[in-house]
């Protein structure tokens, strides 16, 4: 009868001689292209910065500057001409509008372009209505 | 399989030193790692899976996660121990991908039993026999005859219950014996073979 044999006596396996070294150079090219993406992500990271600064940096806000004078002049010049009953027309509804469109921008932080954007449309519609009113007032002297 | 030479197991002992440069990332500290525990990890892996290739493709992501995972390793327990774990767990998460896991089916396992029993004619050794056992089945034995795994960790394994791993280690245990001739129904060609097995408790 041969000898019993146990779960001792379960054979070891020795793994192939060429595991380690794959298994370094495969850990090597892992760890080179995280560096890699580390490095991408952090230029991306950088350039994500600058451009929120260029967007929304203390340069833009000035850039915005002329806009706004030149909003609150025409604003002005409105209000020497047009009589407070006289204000609900269609023109000032759309510059309401565009009012409130720019305060929904400002609110939700969007981009300098869009704040711009904004601006010289209400410019421009301020303007309509001041160009409107002095007509009505030229033919009312007439 | 290769020349006896002296074991080299999970319970060898990693000197503390070179675990410090292993968790700092010290590529040959990991080197010496991979010397004393990379044959046991190879042997788990193998005997739980039966194929070399998928058995090398085990200890390669067990040393490839050590690098990053040997950071959080507090000496809680042995090194040996914590390694046995992670290879045990990636041969069985390899088993779950190729779907070689009987879902929990019973009667699908004791199918494939039947199916084995057929093909064992040749099968004369220990490890030849284990090799004709169902994954599964063959998962359980290991891990529970040789690495100690208790039915409650082998439970939480296969996410089955305590009984299920019970009934699959006694069935696998008839199996063993019947093919080794233990119980004088050997399988033909076996001859004289005999296994200590022990009756699952």
């Amino acid at each position: 009868m041969s000898p019993s044999p146990s779960w001792a006596e379960l054979p070891e396996f020795d793994p192939p001689p060429d595991l380690w070294p794959r298994i370094l150079a495969l850990h090597r090219r892992r760890r080179q292209r995280r560096i890699a993406g580390a490095i991408a992500a952090g230029l991306f990271g950088t350039a994500l910065a600058a451009y929120v600064l260029l967007e929304r940096g203390p340069s833009a806000d000035a850039s915005l500057a002329p806009l706004q004078a030149r909003s609150t002049q025409l604003e002005n010049e409105l209000a020497a001409l047009v009589p407070a009953a006289s204000r609900d027309n269609p023109a000032r509804h759309e510059l309401e509008r565009i009012e409130r469109a720019l305060q929904r921008a400002y609110e939700r932080g969007a981009a300098h372009g869009e704040l711009a954007a904004l601006w010289r449309q209400r410019n421009e519609q301020l303007g309509i209505l001041l160009a409107t009113r002095q007509q009505d007032m030229q033919v009312t002297r007439l | 399989m290769t020349i006896p030479r002296p074991p080299g197991t999970f319970a060898e002992h990693a000197d503390e030193l070179t675990l410090q440069r292993a968790r700092r990332g010290d590529t040959q500290a990991l080197g010496e790692l991979y010397r004393c525990y990379g044959r046991a990890c190879y042997t788990l892996a193998l005997r739980l899976l039966g194929n070399t290739a998928a058995a090398e493709d085990v200890v390669q992501d067990v040393f490839l996660k050590l690098f990053d995972a040997i950071g959080g390793y507090r000496g809680q327990a042995p090194f040996g121990a914590w390694l046995k774990r992670l290879t045990a767990n990636a041969a069985i998460d390899q088993l779950r991908a190729q779907r070689r896991l009987d879902g929990g089916d019973p009667e699908a396992l004791i199918a494939a039993f039947d199916a084995a029993a057929t093909t064992a004619a040749d099968a004369c050794d220990l490890w030849s026999v284990l090799q004709r056992l169902p994954p599964q089945a063959r998962a359980i034995v290991v891990l529970h005859e040789i690495e100690g795994y208790t039915h409650r960790e082998l439970a939480g394994l296969f996410g089955q219950t305590e009984s299920y791993s019970k009934s699959i280690l006694s069935r696998s245990q008839q199996r063993l014996r019947r093919w080794l001739g233990a119980d004088g129904d050997s399988a033909p060609g076996s001859g004289e073979k005999h296994v200590a097995i022990p009756v699952v408790g």
